[in-house]
């Protein structure tokens, strides 16, 4: 539940990224200091918490459950794209790296290269596909209302 | 038949917002080569998340799990050709032209066309969710063990 809760929330970030209604809000909470993807994460994380609240999604769950593992690889991803855009990636094979001309020179120059979108596109694809499995095997409404 | 359409339609509509492909298309090049401008990209992104969303389709049996009348379904077609139309620059262009001669001069007519986009977007978004979790059980022979009442 904590990974489907997790996937929401970064995938419907996604979706108020390209919003560009929110720009004159997010030019007005900028003036105080809070960025663009703070605002996104909080209305993103209080969206998912009411839909998960609403449709009591954690009884809702089917056994034997569907999309966790791909969920978990695309959080997985996705914290290898955050790393990357950040450029940290780059700087820690960087710091361990010292012999450059050896194979470990090849690792680094891959490093060097690979740019954070292809990732995080990746990333995102894995997350859909888990969530979408994860959300059509749920108890149907109808069945759950009796049983609860 | 119809159900089924809409359904994939906003599935792609929805790929298309959520997976950043038309930043993808603009960084590698592809609506420079094409001389595409940037509704004609959206429209062509909902095309391209066609495939993936009909691969989503046939993975959850979702032609034989949608309900026979649901609001959902209904406001997911309305939602997502509402937004196809808005983004292609014939009928976008219709709709300014007939937004500028209905409204008043004090309402902009473009910030009115985007706020309809922007329900539209909100729409497939809601809709697509609201028909996903009331799916109709999955096919008894490969229905999972369902989860024990607490």
């Amino acid at each position: 539940m904590k990974r489907l809760f997790l996937a929401l929330t970064l995938l419907l970030m996604s979706f108020l990224a390209a919003l560009d209604h929110l720009d004159a809000f997010h030019a007005l909470v900028a003036r105080i200091g809070i960025q663009r993807w703070m605002t996104e994460l909080v209305l993103a994380a209080a969206a998912v918490a009411l839909f998960v609240n609403a449709t009591h999604l954690h009884r809702r769950l089917l056994f034997p459950r569907r999309g966790l593992r791909l969920l978990a690889a695309g959080l997985g991803v996705y914290a290898i794209a955050l790393v990357a855009a950040t450029g940290w990636l780059s700087r820690a094979v960087d710091f361990f790296v010292i012999d450059t001309s050896g194979a470990w020179s090849a690792v680094a120059d891959v490093v060097a290269d690979l740019g954070a979108q292809p990732v995080f596109l990746s990333a995102q694809v894995l997350l859909v596909v888990g969530a979408v499995r994860a959300l059509t095997n749920l108890v149907p409404p109808a069945e759950f209302e009796a049983d609860y | 038949m119809l159900r089924r359409a809409s359904v994939l339609l906003g599935m792609a509509v929805l790929l298309s917002l959520v997976i950043p492909l038309k930043a993808l298309l603009k960084h590698s090049g592809v609506d420079a080569a094409l001389g595409m401008r940037d509704l004609e990209l959206v429209a062509a992104c909902v095309l391209l998340a066609l495939l993936p969303a009909f691969a989503l389709f046939h993975d959850a049996q979702l032609a034989r799990r949608i309900p026979r009348w649901n609001i959902w379904v209904a406001v997911l077609a309305f939602c997502s050709v509402l937004f196809l139309l808005l983004h292609l620059p014939w009928t976008l262009g219709l709709a300014a032209v007939y937004a500028k001669e209905a409204l008043p001069p004090t309402i902009p007519h473009g910030a009115v066309i985007s706020a309809i986009e922007l329900a539209a977007r909100l729409g497939v978004l809601v809709s697509l969710v609201g028909v996903l979790v009331n799916l109709d059980a999955i096919p008894a022979e490969e229905a999972p063990v369902k989860r024990r009442k607490k």
